[in-house]
């Protein structure tokens, strides 16, 4: 079928599968057939390491097949839809309703749109009670995963948390059922009770007048009170790929990439990432030279990154690069850094490097003043900013790119003038060091985003801030900026503000996405296929506010996400919360145990000593 | 000490989309799979040294493509080919591979015509054809490096013949002339009447 498309749309090998590492198995002998569907395009999917891992994953079992699904583009939705062909997978070109399970990545909220969009592409009901018996099942997972409730409508189950074991334990009951001849609603019971799963279907939600949930709870005997998120307690001898897919075309990131390890010690009060991946769990530098040595012999790949979320905290990470370096070196491979803390190591270790340019520094110190940042536990010191600008001016790097965000709670003009005003200290430090002993051609680029409250942060009950008072904090920095080699760079989003309500939402918000997918909603996270309009409209049809989701939580409310367990209990992020309006940092986990909760989980940095 | 080799391989249908560019990189990578010992260019930013007798057009399949290979020492060509064929993705077929004697013309130079089999076309008359043939000037619109322009592309088809219901051409290829099937196609529609440019599929038979 895909054949007859494949000459007039942009980029055909998009959607030709086949490239080196793709898995191909015989129909015959599968009898689970899995659908990983990524909601963007294959050039962002295939740039996303945990597709890969999850992909060669599952497909280590005889009995099952999964295959790559992405969002096509307009030119291919367009004959897609023209010709009446339904969306098909990349390996076999099959359609994607005769598969068993589709399985859903949510890595932003701005791509649920999409999801609905290739449901109905493969002509799958959107609603999961509209889904019969014949049809596939539906599931999704990743970081979104952990406020499900948007999408409940949607998706027959949840798996929360990491996937690498509970996607083998779903495939292995899936298995079973399948030869049982069951019901659906007899797989989701059995689903039901592998820790890690979420069948939205089984709990009801009574709302109170203002629209606050007055209760959640189980309504069926399968269905656990609350679900416990999953974590690979051993990641060290966790399953790793050693294979990749090697995409024929320009991807975004197309390299092989080295996760060092998962979960961040810091406890930046604002990033969701670091408290939903916690506890830390550090891979060996032995595991990872073998790991490195035969991603690079089994792709042929010319570049390789490292990936966690704060690589500087690596325990070994001098033994690591130097022992990287040694492999990669004679080969005439990149090793390309990720955004390293900037000191004398990292300074050395950018010098052997030859892949980075002597251009790209950044930082993010996140917050202009000392105040804000210790709100947000962001736990740099305008002293660490000015040391690390010396180490790179004299470094010979003449530009740098600071990350600030704002919108912050507490946030007052004063810290969005101290933006500009640290961004004037840095060019001080620039003019202190003698002429030659600093590159010319000084270059600083301030670089701001709005915040956007997320859940299992400590910042999920504050309030988002409005577009108008956002605009008039752009205004107060721009008048902060004082010197002529300081660039301002703002992105301006009312995307940010439908990121925060679906990232905070409840079920009712299912109703607003159908509306918006009706409306043609698709690629929202793309400022040319953005239509604020549609949102506001779906909002307005069905009786919500966008502003109502902004709003503040009121700290006994029953939030969406309570049911999840994430480890980090909702207690410690509560005194978080109240730590930072009293302005007050919290030591990241090597330093003191915070006592967060993920010691649950007995494994990780929980335990190191 | 350098040696060439001459890589002949076919591109199947199931890669006929992966671009000229996106196979340069694909092979950029097979060589690192295949642990070759390449030869690298001089200058700052080094890269293997490796030539292509002509690109070929994305969505055309082809059983006559040519590469050069130059290695820092001799290897066995049976040995090669199979380093090769083992680390190619399934498509790319290598079919021989062939040492370079030291101080000859290198046979991926100086291509200057091509034959393509073009399937799934209407079936013309062999008086429209012939007819068409005798033409001295055949004017269609022709993407050029300055856009499209209506250009005369009559000495640029040396044979047009029909065989088991395909169009086999032989036309212009290389750096200075080059013609493409497809345009061959639309210029037929112009010139034949009721002739539909459509097609299933192209495939470059050989190149001289």
């Amino acid at each position: 079928m895909r054949e007859q498309l494949l000459r007039y749309v942009q980029k055909p090998t998009r959607y030709t599968g086949g490239e080196w590492g793709s898995v191909m198995k015989n129909k015959e002998e599968i009898d689970i057939r899995f659908a990983f569907c990524f909601p963007d395009t294959y050039e962002i999917g295939m740039s996303y390491p945990g597709m890969q891992i999850l992909y060669f994953l599952m497909n280590s079992r005889p009995d099952t097949w999964c295959e790559r699904v992405f969002a096509p583009a307009e030119d291919m939705e367009a004959l897609l839809r023209e010709k009446n062909i339904p969306l098909f997978a990349l390996e076999s070109g099959d359609s994607v309703r005769d598969f068993d399970l589709l399985g859903f990545t949510l890595q932003y909220e701005m791509s649920f749109t999409n999801i609905l969009n290739m449901l109905e592409l493969a002509k799958i009901p959107l609603l999961s009670k509209d889904r019969g018996e014949d049809v596939p099942v539906v599931c999704a997972g990743g970081p979104c995963a952990c406020n499900p409730e948007p999408l409940a409508a949607f998706i027959d189950f949840f798996i929360m948390g990491e996937g690498e074991e509970v996607n083998l334990e779903v495939l292995e009951a899936y298995g079973a059922w399948k030869k049982t001849g069951g019901t659906k609603r007899e797989l989701l019971e059995q689903l039901a009770k592998i820790e890690g799963i979420y069948v939205p279907a089984f709990y009801d939600v009574v709302y109170n007048e203002d629209g606050t949930i007055q209760s959640f709870a189980p309504n069926c005997d399968a269905a656990p009170k609350r679900v416990r998120k999953r974590i690979i307690k051993d990641f060290n001898t966790g399953f790793t790929p050693e294979q990749l897919i090697v995409p024929y075309g320009d991807i975004v990131h197309d390299r092989a990439v080295l996760e060092l390890f998962r979960g961040c010690i810091r406890g930046c009060r604002f990033c969701q990432a670091g408290m939903l991946y916690r506890p830390v769990r550090e891979k060996t530098p032995e595991n990872l030279l073998k790991t490195a040595q035969k991603l690079l012999s089994a792709t042929g790949y010319e570049e390789m990154s490292m990936s966690s979320l704060s690589t500087s905290d690596y325990t070994r990470l001098r033994e690591l690069t130097d022992g990287l370096l040694a492999l990669t070196e004679p080969k005439m491979v990149g090793l390309s850094l990720p955004s390293l803390r900037i000191d004398n190591f990292s300074m050395e270790l950018m010098q052997r490097v030859q892949k980075v340019r002597k251009s790209g520094l950044t930082f993010a110190p996140e917050a202009g003043t000392q105040r804000m940042r210790n709100v947000i536990n962001k736990n740099v010191t305008e002293e660490d900013v000015m040391r690390s600008a010396e180490i790179a001016f004299r470094g010979g790097y003449s530009s740098m790119k600071l990350y600030f965000m704002i919108g912050l709670p507490t946030e007052t003009e004063e810290d969005c003038r101290g933006i500009g005003e640290l961004a004037s200290r840095v060019v001080d430090v620039y003019h202190s060091i003698p002429k030659p002993e600093r590159p010319k051609g000084l270059g600083i680029t301030i670089s701001v985003s709005s915040f956007v409250p997320k859940p299992f942060t400590p910042f999920q009950w504050a309030a988002q801030d409005s577009m108008a008072s956002l605009r008039e904090k752009q205004q107060a920095i721009k008048g902060s900026i004082r010197a002529k080699a300081v660039r301002y760079t703002y992105h301006e989003s009312t995307v940010s503000v439908l990121e925060g309500a679906f990232a905070r939402g409840d079920r009712r918000l299912g109703k607003v996405l159908l509306a918006a997918h009706e409306k043609g909603c698709k690629f929202d996270a793309w400022s040319e296929t953005f239509h604020p309009e549609w949102w506001d409209e779906a909002f307005s049809e069905n009786g919500l506010s966008i502003d109502w989701y902004q709003r503040a939580r009121g700290l006994d409310e029953i939030l969406p996400w309570d049911f999840v367990d994430i480890g980090v209990t909702k207690k410690f992020l509560l005194h978080e919360y109240e730590k930072a309006m009293r302005e007050e940092t919290t030591p990241d986990c090597r330093t003191a145990c915070a006592g967060c909760g993920a010691a649950c989980f007995g494994g990780g940095v929980c335990f190191e000593h | 000490m350098n040696t060439k080799y001459i890589i002949e391989y076919h591109r199947e249908a199931v890669v006929r989309y992966v671009s000229h560019l996106d196979f340069v990189r694909v092979m950029n990578r097979v060589i690192r799979r295949a642990e070759l010992p390449m030869a690298y260019s001089e200058g700052f930013n080094p890269h293997p040294l490796m030539g292509f007798a002509l690109p070929l057009s994305t969505g055309v399949t082809s059983s006559c493509e040519k590469m050069e290979l130059t290695l820092k020492e001799e290897m066995p060509a049976n040995e090669f080919l199979k380093k090769l064929q083992d680390n190619m993705p399934k498509g790319f077929t290598v079919v021989s591979v062939t040492q370079v004697p030291p101080n000859t013309k290198s046979p991926i130079k100086g291509i200057s015509r091509a034959v393509y089999r073009v399937a799934g076309v209407q079936e013309v008359e062999a008086n429209a054809l012939a007819d068409f043939m005798s033409k001295t000037e055949i004017l269609v619109d022709k993407r050029t490096k300055s856009g499209i322009k209506n250009t005369d592309i009559r000495q640029d088809i040396f044979a047009i013949k029909q065989e088991n219901g395909e169009l086999v051409m032989e036309l212009s290829a290389g750096n200075e002339r080059n013609l493409k099937p497809e345009t061959v196609l639309l210029a037929m529609e112009l010139y034949i009447e009721g002739f539909s440019p459509l097609y299933d599929s192209i495939h470059r038979q050989s190149m001289m």
